[in-house]
Formats: C-alpha cells, structure tokens, sequence
C-alpha cells in the first residue's frame, strides 16, 4: 500500500486495566510516559500512554488480527491515555480530502453531570476566550473552510471536527487550545446557557414524537426535567467542570486523516495531547452508564385523528455477548421495517399492513433501535402486543430455514455497514472504547454469524431482559378492558408545550415562587411593612484582597434615586443620582456621569433583598419558581425574576424562608461586557420592626473577584420619609 | 471506439489522457483533484459503449482473472484477495437502453446501487408540481406480477378508484356538497382496492434479498432511489428493480401526492422571499417548465392516466442511469445486468428536453404589490455551460460581501447558484431588510448592487478566493465519506440518463483568475433582473 493512500484511525485514552489484563501490544517507544499532575487515588491504575495497532475495519490492506482494545468486564475508569492506529480504510475509491477528528469526553457519573457538560461542551465550542484572545473554535474552524459538530448525551461529549485534509492539524490545535482555554468571562458561559436553555425549549416546543424519544433516550421523564438540567447548572460548576472533565484524558480521541502517514500523525497527536494533558488533573470519577430506557408504554395525548408510534429497544453491538446473536434476532422480528414476526404477527392478529420506518439513535456508549409508524388509534395496543408475542415467540420457535438464512444475511449485512462506514466505525470504536469493551474483529464475528452452533436461545433470553419503550402520540381510545397495556399517560408536564402554552407554564410557577416570597415576607417582617420599603440609609464598609477598604454612607430610594459618600484612604468622593442631577465629585471638582454609569451605580442597591422583596410584595417585579436546589447544607427555593432585562434570581432559605443570594448578570460600563454577579447575604439583624442582612460576599465572574461589605448601621426608608424628597445637594 | 476502465484516485487529472496539469493554487490543485474523482472515462460517451465489451487499459486495470460464470458476482466477503488496488470504473447501456456506471470499489464486502430517474419542474405535468416525486414513492408499493391478488380486477379497481378521487377531489374543490353516498363509494373501492393487494409486498423482497432500503432521496432535478445489499444478492435486488420499473402499480399515489403537496408547501412557506423567487423564475425563464420551478402546489386530483402516462415517462429504460459501488466482479456484474435489463415493455417516448431560453442582454425589473415580506432578488443568468462548482464558489465568495454591504443598512442576503436546480443557469441574490430596520427595498437594492458591483470590478480577494474554495472542498469531501454517500453523490451529479457522467466532470481547477473572471462575466447589468416588494 502507498503511504500516501493510507487511512488512519487515531484513538486516545482506553479503559486501562483492560489494558493490562490483556496483554495489549503496547507500544510506548514513540511517546514518553510523564509525571502526572493532577490528584490520584491510591486504587487508580497508573497511568501511561500507549500506541495500539488496531486491525482496519476492512480493506485489502488490512495484516494481522486485531487486537483487543481492552478487556471486558465493565470497567469503565478512563485513565490511559493511548493511541490507536488502523491502518486502513481504504477501499479505493477517492478519498474525500476532509480529515474527520472525533474527540469523545466521559460525563461522569454524577448528579447534575449531564447538564454542566452540556453547558461546558457549547461553550468550548461557541464560546470565545476574551482574555486569552481566542475566538470561537466554530469560527476558528469554519475559518479554514471546516465545521464543527457537537452532541452531548448523559454518558459523554461528542465533538466532530471536519477539516481540509491539509488543516487537520490547524482543527485539531484550535480544539486543544480552546480546551485549555476556558472563557473566563462567565458572561460567555452565560450567554452560551441562555442560548442553550432557549434552543431547547424551542426544539421541545414541538409537540412530536423526537421530542418524548430524546427526553426519553436521556433517561428522563419529562422535558421539564431535561431543562432543568441546565437550569440548575451554576456557572462557577460549569467551570470546575471543565477543569476537571475537559481533557484528553477523559475519552477517546480519533482521528480519521486519509492520504497522509500514519506516523507522521501519531506523532503530531501525540506531541499536541502530551501539551494538553499537562495541563489536565488525572481523571477519578467513572464515566457514566448509559441511562437506562424505561419499559412500558408511554402515551402523549393530542386530538389528531392517527397516531404516531414508535417503539425503541437498545440495540446491542455484535461484540457484545451474545451480540450477534441478538442481532439475527432483531432483524428476524423487524426486517428492517417491513416483514419479519412483527409484521407476520400484526397481519395475524390484526388484519394490519403496517409499515414501520427504521432509525438508530446513538449516544457514546450506546444506541437505541427505533420503529416508526402511523397508524389508527385503535391499533397503538396491537403493536405493542404484537411486538411482544413476536419477541417471545423465539422461545418455542427459534428462526430456521429460509427465516434463519434472511435473517442472517441482514445481520451480515449490518455488520458490514457498521465496521465499514468510517463515520459508523467511530460511532462502533467509540462506544467499545468508553464501555471498556475490546475492539471486535470483524471476520471473527462473520464467522461466528454463520456458526451452526450460534447460541440463538441465549440470544432470544437476551433480547428479552431488554426494556422496550413505546411512544405514543396521537388520541387514546378506550383501551383493552383486560387493563394489561402498561401504559403511562403523558401529559402536559411530560410535553410541556413552551410554545402557546407558555403563559399557563409560567402561571404555575409563578403561582408556586408565590409560596416562598411570602415566606420570605413573613422572615424578614411581614407583608405590610416590606411594602412600605422604599430603599435605606447605610454605614458600610467594603473589603476586598485587591484593594484597600472603604467606607460609605449610602442613601437609596427605589428606582433612581442615590447619594453616596465614600472615603478611601484620606479621599472622599460623592455620587449623586437624582432625575435631574447626576455628578460625582472628589477634591472640589465634579463630573458629570453617563447613562450606563448611572444604571450601573443604581443597580447594586436595586438589588438589596429588601428592595427585591418590597418590589414583589407591590406586584411590580414577577417572580416564576425555577427550582429547590440543595446548596450545601441548604435547601433553597431559586426564584427568577421575568421581566427583568439581565437575568436576575433570589435564592430563599426554604427552613429560615431569608434571601440567601440574589445572582444577577449585569453590564458593567468600566469593563464594557456583560458581567455575572452572585451577593451572598448573612447575619440578619433587626432593624425597626424587620429584619435585614449585615453582611455580604460580592462574587465577580468567575469567583477571582470578590467583595466583602459589613454593614454598620441601617434604616430603611417608606413613601413617607422626607430625606429624599428634596433633590440631594 | 473503446471502453474506459480508469483507476480513481490518481492524480490532479486522473481519467485525462496526457500529462498531469499543473495548478499553480494548492486549492485548486485540491478542487480539481476532488473533480477528478468524477472525471470517469470522459473519452468515451455513454452511446459509445454500448453493447461492446470492456476493455481494460491502463496501469491500474485489474490483473487478468478466470472470468466468473454470467449469474455469478464477486463474493461477498471483504478484503478479498487479488481485488484491484484503486476502484475501476466501466459504463455501458444494457440491451434495454438503461444506462450503468460501475464502480468496483475493494474491501467493504458491500455494494450500493442508485437508480437515478429525472423529476421535477421539467417533467412535472402543469399543474401538478411535486407529481414525478410522489410517483416514486408510490412505486415503492410493488408491482403488480407478485403483488397483485388478482391483477385483472385490481386494475379495474385501481382505475375505478383513480377516477372517483378525481371527481371527489373536483367536487371539493367547487365547495359543492358531496353526497354521503360518494363519499361511501370512495372509501368501499379504497378498501376494496387495498384487499387486492399486498402493497409492502415487494419492499418486503428487497428487504429478504438481503438489501437495506429501497431510500429515495429527492433532489431538485432527478429522485435518487438507493439500496445497499452485498455482492451475492445483486442479481436478487437487480430483478426486483427491473420488477418495479416495469409493472409499477402506483398504488396509493393520491395519497402520496398529497404528502408531496402539503411537504412542498411547507418548504415553500419557510423561504419569506417565495413569491419573489417565483417572479424572477418568470422573467428568467420564460415558456420554460424551470419558470415553474417555485409554483405553489396546490391539492389537484391526480388522473389515473396523467400519472401512468408521467410514470412511463420518468422510468423510460432511456431515461435512468444505474450507478453501482461497490464489491464488484465487473465482467460477470456487467453480464448479470444485461440479462436482466435486457427488454423492456415501456413503450411511450421520453419528451424531448426543453432547451433553455437564451440570455437575454436585456435588464429587466419587476416590482410586486405591497403585502408580504419586503425585500430583492436580484437574478443573472450564467454562461452556458458554468460547471455546478463554478456556480457555487461564484455564490459562497459573494455571499459574505453582500451580506457585509448590507449590514451597513441594517439588512441581511445570500446568493444561491445555480437556483433552482443543477440543469438551470441562474445566480440568484436575495436581500431584505431586518426586523426592526428601517430601509427600504430601495435602500436595500442600492446596497445589494453596490455590493455585487465591487465585486465584479475588483474580483475576489485571496483570503476570499481561500474561505469560498475551502467551503466547496469541504462540503464537496462531506458527500463522499463513506461508499453509499459516494454512490449518492456520483449519482446526483450524473443525473438522469447519465447526462452530468457523459458531459463528464472533467478536473476544472477553478483559480482565481477563473472566479474573477466568471464573477465579472455573470455580473453584468446588461442581463439582470431585479425583483423588489416594498412596504405599504
């Protein structure tokens, strides 16, 4: 084979106790191993990185067996970073002149995982590094004339870079950079999670049949639940996220580079992943199991007059035990679509002719088979009956005969496909890879399809401990009075519509933000004096490590009017806001402050919890709940304000029922960016007939800013009070 | 005259006889060297091979092997021994008049074959856009030699039932009120009709050859019908597609059309600037079916007649072109297929296909009542015979000039070429204002043509030459990853009837002299045609 017409296929990072205990050819001479840097526990494995030769997926230039990428046993710690090679994927046609990198990123098996790799994920590829000076990887890559795509499921990240074949390696250093990169601005992350938050809800707003199979493929119940994700994502968890998850590794990586050397770009790789797993801590968590898909029957009601059905299993890979197996099965039962016992058996005991549309759904460590169709209301329960009797019917009558051979060949057929499709073979090496599965040799397994002693009972027991989920979307007749369709009425809150029903949704939150606001009245004084609050006067004094302390006398009356007096060292400088007169001055001299400086001096105190609260209180600021969050040893009912321009939320004690943090994003003039800031309020005091905080952390971006502010004295001020009356001097 | 059988993959130049070019841009050396990936035996047209034997020649032909038996192809097994190194390619016109593109390609152990039929605004009957795409998916409900319960009774059935829908869907029309008893009868022969048959019947067979699909992918100019099977099974999925050809039923193609319609529709009502587009198809076509290319479809009655006589048309043996990828013996796949496309009983002469309208020197402008969406197009029509790619770089370096020049007056725009289709010549502008912004159509026509204007005076810049050949290449290499995307591809740009293979995609570095010079020749305001709506 010419070099210059070799394929490669580069993998990073492999399950390393497979390694070991295989005997994996390891080949460790073009790379050095190097000191780690990051945290390691005792039990982890040591860590190395390895080039592996793996057998291509097929093609004349294929030598020697393949050898294992790791062992079996569901090991899922990903410590080692190594790189695979395949030789070829040649199958002479043209080459397409793109090089495809696929880096693939654990999510680990944590709570709230999911969404802060979401979150990290579109950031690292849509997010710029202001203070580094990096733009956008998507820009960077579609800049030398590539694409970028990206998909997130609970087990992993995946992201595809298509570049010119003479790029691959200017795609493959902007994704390195950009990991290392993280924007330090939260206000990028910000952004990206509203961007993130309102694609969402505008893709789950279409009432369809994707909709319930994604939310359920995702192991949720409810597209509620697969926003909330993201919604109880906290920026600064997002970053320790990608600190700790973002890196070479956590995954896989594999690049698929035709027509150039395949040591030339084992060694790139290798140098680039070198840099960057330096800088990278030592994985310790487990990457995540694929969620598990609920078995039963799950009904979305809508007045149509036919119903969309889909029914989805896993799907096993043939490399699994009794993989192949499974395999001949399903496509005994399904032919694709059309025929098979499901078919047979629908015609048998529904006198129906229905066909169903095949589709995969793949995740990084798994994938769902799906079936398709449209049909009467009143054959929805005959399909799922059907669909069982033909899964259970390989008990008594395994497949035999013409039936056996058909099958077979369609399962050949599949696993062709599968290890020769280069995009296909990603998706296979891939899930074997982060599922700590050894890479499957493909004659080994056409072999074993045509083996006479193929265990296809094994199989057929197999198949059916795999959970079965049919979707339904369409009108419910009455059903079987026998009552044995396992079914589960999917309503609005499954599929909430966040389209037109988006007024009702809000209702019922803000109904519920109403519970915890008038809590939090009730804490800080009671409903009739909160209303009354108009703003305060204030003895304070502001700390931080950066700077030296200052004092200040602050007079605010809600919404525009401020005097503040504020001394540092032996300066003292005065702010006047009022509808007419706005200056600061210090030393005798004055000058006069713009608009964005005003909202910017107006804001700190607009956003006092009593302030906030008095607004509620006057029904002049909407608060919709968006969660009850546990926050350390608190529980907190997150508050968020609609119609507030920037983004703004109170976090209540759900015991005390005080506002604990108001987090807010705000356009700082000084910095000309939209800014993130989270005021963590304590040590409630009495003052007059309530009660109010006198001390507060002011977290800047990313938490390297922070302000500590002790109030010394406080009175609050009503419509009544006369101080701010007059224009201030 | 002989045969091509011509290695891929070779060489900036590959299938030109003579020496190598030399191309002085690394991109365009890159974009022809893709180019050169299609440049399949361009010596030799489709009606020059037929019914000869293949001869092989060349450096990179197979090693001479016992032919395999007629009736016997290539195992399907991978890496099979002694396969050639680069895929080989052979055409020829079966006995029938189809037309086949081989393309022996090593390893995969699979093999894709893509019917190409033509479609759309060219063969759409008037007043039935979106007709020839619904065709092909009620082809796919069988023929009516193994389907069929009772041929004779069904097609009386079918006929039957063709002509109530027509009188049903008339009377609906009219808003007239339909008799319950119509209604009834409809529905009693529909299910009468449908207990005549098994419709999934012959899917069923494709499926049990083994073969993944029947797929079809619709493009604007042809419907690409795909299925994937192994080597063994290429007699089994060749019977049946000569099956499906021949003895299409055309079950169910109201209902199909239908789906056409209401898909079409849909398409349509998410592009704002439509009944735009639709004006300047009129002017830049006139009296040729492209002029109807973006006609809003409406829910007509298909007549039993119209849509066999439609049928006959498109599947016309002289009409398909086959392209086939894959595991392939190329002598005994070549015998295989001529056995079974020899005959063919579709008698009804392909049309003739109307020639484009000249470009006219002629500027034309037309400007449409207020009412919808406010914006231009703005239309050239290219030279003959601009290459599909040439056409598409020319769009992808104007588009972010406009869309630069446009920003400035707080509108937005994209050029589109060729529009609407491959077998057309016209480089569409589209331009309007964005929400909130308070330009005119005037002010935005202004902007859109100073915009083109620099263009066409200073040429492409080298940094824009780069980003608009990068954008092809990539978007070029995406649709051939994989052997069915190649299939797919090979066979989109081989239309119907082979004709893109026999014009032959000849390497055609595009340079930048070469994009300046088109983007100056296009861009003349001589032959333009401006589409403008305004606000109230």
């Amino acid at each position: 084979m010419k070099a210059g017409r070799t394929t490669l296929l580069l993998m990073l990072t492999l399950p390393a106790a497979g390694c070991w205990a295989t005997g994996m050819a390891i080949d460790t001479a073009s790379v050095e191993s190097r000191p780690d840097e990051g945290p390691r526990s005792g039990a982890e494995p040591e860590l190395d990185r390895a080039v592996v030769e793996l057998a291509p997926p097929l093609g004349a230039g294929r030598t020697g067996a393949t050898r294992p990428l790791a062992a079996a046993g569901g090991r899922r710690e990903l410590a080692v970073p190594a790189i695979a090679v395949a030789r070829d994927l040649d199958t002479g046609l043209p080459p397409p002149q793109l090089a495809t990198a696929r880096i693939i990123l654990a999510v680990p098996d944590d709570p709230g995982a999911f969404g802060l790799a979401m979150i990290a994920a579109h950031a690292l590829v849509d997010a710029a590094a202001a203070d580094a000076g990096r733009p956008p990887l998507r820009a960077l890559i579609e800049g030398v004339g590539g694409d970028i795509t990206l998909r997130v499921d609970p087990t992993g990240i995946c992201i595809d870079l298509t570049t010119p074949i003479d790029r691959w390696l200017t795609g493959i250093q902007a994704l390195m950079t950009a990991a290392t990169s993280p924007p330090n601005a939260t206000s990028g992350i910000a952004r990206v999670r509203e961007e993130l938050l309102a694609g969402l809800r505008q893709r789950l707003a279409q009432r369809d049949i994707d909709v319930l199979a994604e939310v359920l493929a995702n192991g949720k119940r409810s597209a509620d639940e697969l926003i909330a994700v993201i919604e109880d994502a906290t920026i600064e968890q997002v970053l320790a996220f990608w600190r700790l998850h973002i890196g070479p590794r956590h995954g896989v990586f594999a690049a698929w580079v035709p027509g150039k050397a395949r040591r030339g770009v084992l060694d790139q790789i290798a140098s680039l992943t070198e840099v960057w797993s330096q800088r990278t801590p030592v994985p310790r968590r487990l990457a995540a199991a694929p969620p598990e898909l609920p078995d039963g029957v799950f009904w979305a009601e809508e007045e149509r007059q036919r119903c969309t059905v889909r029914l989805a299993l896993p799907m096993p890979d043939a490399d699994e035990t009794l993989g192949v197996a499974q395999l001949v099965l399903l496509e005994a039962i399904t032919l694709d679509g059309i025929g098979g016992r499901l078919s047979r058996t629908l015609r048998e005991t529904a006198a129906a002719n229905v066909a169903f549309t095949r589709t995969e759904r793949h995740s990084s460590t798994s994938r769902l088979l799906e079936l398709t169709t449209t049909v009467e209301p009143d054959h929805v329960e005959l399909i799922w009956w059907a669909f069982m009797r033909a899964r259970a019917s390989f008990l008594r009558d395994l497949p035999r005969g013409p039936e056996m051979r058909v099958a077979a060949g369609r399962a050949r057929l599949r696993l062709l496909t599968d290890h020769g499709n280069p995009q296909q073979w990603l998706e296979l090496v891939g899930r074997q890879a982060l599922s700590g599965r050894p890479a499957a040799d493909l004659t080994e397994l056409l072999t074993h399809l045509n083996d006479p002693g193929l265990d296809l009972e094994g199989g057929a027991r197999a198949l059916l401990e795999r959970p079965v989920a049919m979707m339904v979307h369409g009108p419910m007749p009455d059903l079987a009075p026998t009552g044995r369709l396992p079914v589960q009425r999917v309503d609005g809150a499954f599929l909430p519509a966040h389209g037109a029903a988006i007024p009702r949704e809000i209702a019922g939150q803000r109904a519920a933000a109403r519970t915890w606001a008038e809590r939090a009245l009730a804490a800080v004084g009671g409903r009739d004096s909160v209303t009354r609050v108009r703003g305060f006067h204030a003895a304070l004094r502001r700390s931080s490590a950066l700077g030296a302390a200052a004092s200040e006398d602050l007079w605010f009356h809600y919404p525009d009017r401020l005097r503040r007096i504020r001394s540092v060292l032996s300066s003292e400088i005065e702010t006047v806001v009022g509808p007419t007169h706005r200056v600061e001055s210090a030393d005798g001299r004055s000058i006069p402050l713009g608009a964005a400086d005003v909202a910017n001096e107006l804001a700190e105190p607009s956003r006092h919890p009593l302030v906030l609260l008095g607004r509620w209180a006057r029904d002049e600021l909407p608060l919709r709940l968006v969660s009850i969050r546990n926050e350390g040893d608190r529980e907190v009912a997150v508050l968020e304000a609609d119609e507030e321009a920037q983004r703004l939320r109170l976090s209540i004690d759900t015991e005390s029922g005080l506002v604990r943090t108001v987090e807010s994003v705000v356009w700082r003039p000084d910095l000309r960016d939209l800014v993130r800031v989270v005021e963590r309020y304590e040590d409630y005091r009495s003052v007059g007939r309530m009660r109010a905080p006198f001390w507060r952390r002011t977290v800047t971006d990313d938490g390297t800013n922070s302000i500590t502010t002790v109030w010394q004295d406080m009175s609050l001020s009503t419509p009544e009070d006369r101080w701010f009356a007059a224009e201030p001097r | 005259m002989r045969h091509a059988d011509r290695g891929f993959g070779t060489a900036p130049g590959a299938g030109v006889a003579g020496p190598r070019r030399r191309c002085h841009s690394p991109w365009a050396c890159r974009l022809g060297w893709i180019l050169g990936a299609f440049a399949l035996a361009t010596n030799a047209s489709p009606q020059q091979g037929q019914g000869q034997a293949p001869t092989p020649q060349g450096a990179q032909q197979p090693a001479p092997k016992a032919t395999p038996p007629p009736g016997t192809p290539a195992q399907g097994t991978p890496a099979q021994a002694g396969q050639p190194k680069q895929a080989t390619v052979r055409h020829f016109r079966a006995p029938d008049g189809s037309y086949f593109i081989l393309v022996s390609a090593r390893g995969a152990g699979l093999v894709d074959w893509v019917v190409v039929t033509p479609a759309g605004p060219v063969v759409d009957p008037p007043g039935l856009p979106g007709l020839t795409q619904a065709l092909a998916e009620a082809a796919l409900a069988g023929t009516g030699r193994d389907v069929s319960r009772d041929l004779t009774r069904e097609l009386e059935a079918l006929a039957r039932l063709g002509q109530l829908e027509v009188a049903y869907s008339q009377m609906r029309a009219a808003k007239a009120t339909i008799p319950a008893e119509v209604e009834a009868e409809v529905e009693a022969v529909r299910q009468a009709t449908a207990a005549l048959s098994d419709p999934l019947a012959w899917q069923r067979a494709v499926r049990a050859a083994p073969a993944m699909g029947p797929n079809l992918h619709h493009l604007p100019h042809a419907t690409l019908l795909h299925v994937r099977t192994t080597p063994d099974a290429l007699p089994a999925v060749g019977r049946l597609l000569w099956e499906q050809r021949e003895g299409g039923m055309l079950r169910g193609v109201s209902e199909a059309y239908r789906r056409v319609v209401a898909s079409l529709a849909q398409q349509q009502s998410s592009a704002p600037l439509g009944e735009l587009r639709r004006e300047i198809l009129a002017l830049a076509y006139p009296g040729h079916p492209l002029a109807r290319a973006w006609e809003t479809p409406a829910e007509a009655p298909v007549p039993p007649d119209d849509a066999l006589a439609a049928y006959q048309r498109t599947q016309h043996p002289s009409q398909s072109c086959h392209v086939i990828v894959g595991d392939l013996k190329l002598k005994a796949a070549v015998a295989v297929l001529r056995e079974i496309f020899a005959t063919s009983e579709i008698r009804l002469p392909p049309p003739d296909a109307p020639k484009l309208p000249p470009r006219s020197g002629v500027a034309r402008e037309s400007r449409l009542p207020p009412g919808g969406a406010v914006g231009v197009a703005v239309g050239y029509r290219m030279p003959a015979g601009t290459a599909p790619e040439a056409a598409e770089a020319l769009a992808r370096w104007l588009t972010p000039r406009l869309r630069t020049r446009l920003d400035k007056v707080g509108g937005d725009g994209t050029v589109t070429a060729p529009f609407p289709n491959h077998t057309a010549d016209l480089l569409l502008v589209e331009a309007w204002p964005l929400q909130g912004s308070k330009s005119s159509a005037g002010r935005i026509l202004g902007a859109a043509t100073t915009a083109l204007n620099e263009a066409a005076n200073q040429g492409p810049t080298q940094g824009e030459f780069l980003a608009a050949m990068a954008a092809t290449l990539t978007e070029a290499g995406r649709d051939r990853v994989g052997q069915a995307a190649f299939a797919v591809t090979l066979a989109s740009r081989c239309g119907p009837n082979g004709r893109g293979f026999k014009r032959g995609y000849e390497p055609q570095p595009i340079g930048l002299p070469t994009l300046r010079k088109l983007g100056r020749e296009v861009l003349r305001p001589a032959g333009r045609i401006v589409v403008l709506r305004g606000k109230r």
